[in-house]
């Protein structure tokens, strides 16, 4: 009697079990509904588009990491209010790039009520990171309409791709405002001051933003969050904003109006 | 090429094994685990070959890739080690990019075995298996271009798991096998349980595998 209550408590566990079968930590095998996330949050935010300007608001955090309890409840803090029109999320969503992170990351945005973008992060690249990333969420380099308004989003990690550049020529194309928009507004997880970009790629980046009258830049990375005017002695008066980390139980709403973008801190 | 590397390593981990010596009874015995030998009512002591491995082990799942093999030695009566090699690609398991394990699993039979029958039996087990990822951009120690520990090394993981195996004893006279086993193991990575202690969120239930396999044991 005995052997068969053990035997049904663990067939009943192994029931309960996520992803019990599992052939390795960095496998790059995912789910179909867990595909092209990036693609199908952008298609639902299309009803809501229009080709004229409309001021509207976004909410913005970055760096959750592993801090799934923090994480969860800015997840509930956001769905309690309605006023903005979509999430982006900064960048490094996992902390070593494996599977079940990327899995759990998923499985957490999944449960709000906006539309999320995932910007790749420098941790999300480690072992077969960026390949799951690429599975689950689609390019890294991507820009998208909204409200006559351009979003660049810039993957500019370079050590952990061991490379020496990030991809400007691309970055440099997509920011010319050759539609007439009323912000083009670029993302990317590493601000260029870090210690990842070489002094060149530092003031190259700057100067293209520069170039091109972009008035703000947002990043993650930091882990602080900041708005400073960095390259004011050398080029430009290019703003950058950098976010919190999830565990700093924080996100911030940019409101995006006809001349400026507005930056709210939110803490709970 | 690597595909063929890896296929030729799992062919060698399963070839070695008394099968391929036990030609003769004699040789069969020099082989085993008795370290003396009768001929003409002489007893002869001969040095036992520790090379030459006691079990061998066909593996599904559990971490080090979708199939894996590997050979190991029992040393004393509770605990052997086996030596295995696991590969996960886009044919075994699905993966976009291939992963290679190694891994050496500590596994520590936990009580006497629990009779079935005259051949059957059922142990418990537990232990412990360290990892090593072979893939992209998994390092022990950081490439050159980082800062001093700006990451963990990501390449060797520790996997700790509990168990049971079936045991079949073969009473074949004469026979190099010895027993026959079908295994399972409930294990789990140390970074699901470094996250499972820091977070509500993850549960248990969230950082476990299962692993199944059969070992065949000479004598």
């Amino acid at each position: 009697m005995k052997k068969i209550l053990y035997s049904l408590l663990t067939i009943l566990f192994l029931y309960g079990c996520h992803d019990i079968i599992e052939y390795s930590p960095y496998q790059v095998k995912v789910d179909k509904s867990d595909k092209s996330q990036n693609a199908r949050n952008l298609s639902s935010l299309d009803k809501y588009n229009s080709t004229e300007f409309k001021s509207f608001k976004i909410a913005l955090f970055g760096d959750t990491h592993t801090f799934y309890d923090d994480f969860n409840d800015i997840v509930k803090e956001l769905n309690k209010r309605n006023d903005y029109d979509f999430i982006i999320n900064m960048g490094d969503i996992t902390l070593s790039g494996i599977y079940r992170e990327f899995k759990w990351y998923s499985d957490i945005i999944n449960k709000l009520d906006k539309p999320v973008i995932t910007i790749i992060g420098n941790h999300d690249c480690l072992s077969n990171g960026e390949y799951v990333f690429n599975e689950m969420f689609g390019p890294t380099n991507f820009t998208f309409e909204y409200n006559n308004c351009k979003f660049v989003i810039f993957d500019d990690i370079i050590w952990e791709k061991d490379i020496e550049d990030p991809d400007f020529d691309w970055f440099n194309d997509n920011l010319k405002n050759d539609k007439n928009y009323k912000h083009i507004i670029p993302f990317s997880h590493i601000p260029p001051w870090d210690e990842q970009f070489s002094y060149g790629n530092e003031m190259a980046y700057n100067y293209f933003l520069d170039k091109n009258n972009i008035k703000y830049s947002f990043h993650g990375h930091t882990h602080n969050f900041a708005i400073k005017q960095p390259y004011l002695d050398r080029l430009g008066s290019v703003t950058y904003v950098t976010t919190e980390a999830a565990n700093d139980r924080g996100y911030l709403v940019l409101t995006i109006e006809k001349d400026d973008i507005k930056v709210e801190r939110v803490n709970f | 090429m690597r595909l063929f590397k890896i296929i030729i390593c799992l062919c060698i981990c399963l070839l070695i094994n008394k099968q391929s010596y036990s030609q003769n009874k004699v040789i069969a015995s020099y082989l085993s685990k008795s370290d003396t030998l009768l001929i003409n009512s002489e007893k002869i002591v001969i040095p036992r070959r520790v090379i030459i491995p006691d079990h061998n082990r066909l593996q599904f799942a559990g971490a080090i890739g979708c199939i894996s093999a590997g050979f190991g030695y029992n040393i004393g009566k509770r605990y052997e080690i086996t030596f295995m090699l696991g590969l996960e690609n886009d044919f075994f398991g699905g993966s976009k990019e291939s992963i290679v394990t190694t891994s050496i699993k500590n596994t520590f039979n936990l009580f006497h075995p629990f009779k079935i029958n005259n051949n059957l039996s059922f142990i418990p087990t537990a232990g412990i298996s360290i990892n090593w990822g072979f893939t992209n951009n998994t390092f022990n120690s950081l490439p050159s271009h980082y800062p001093d520990s700006y990451y963990f090394q990501n390449k060797i993981h520790a996997a700790p798991f509990i168990g049971g195996k079936i045991r079949y004893d073969l009473n074949i006279k004469n026979c190099y096998k010895r027993a026959i086993e079908l295994y399972f193991e409930l294990g789990s990575l140390d970074a699901y349980i470094i996250e499972c202690v820091r977070n509500d969120y993850v549960g248990i239930n969230d950082i476990m595998n299962l692993a199944i396999g059969i070992s065949i044991y000479f004598e």
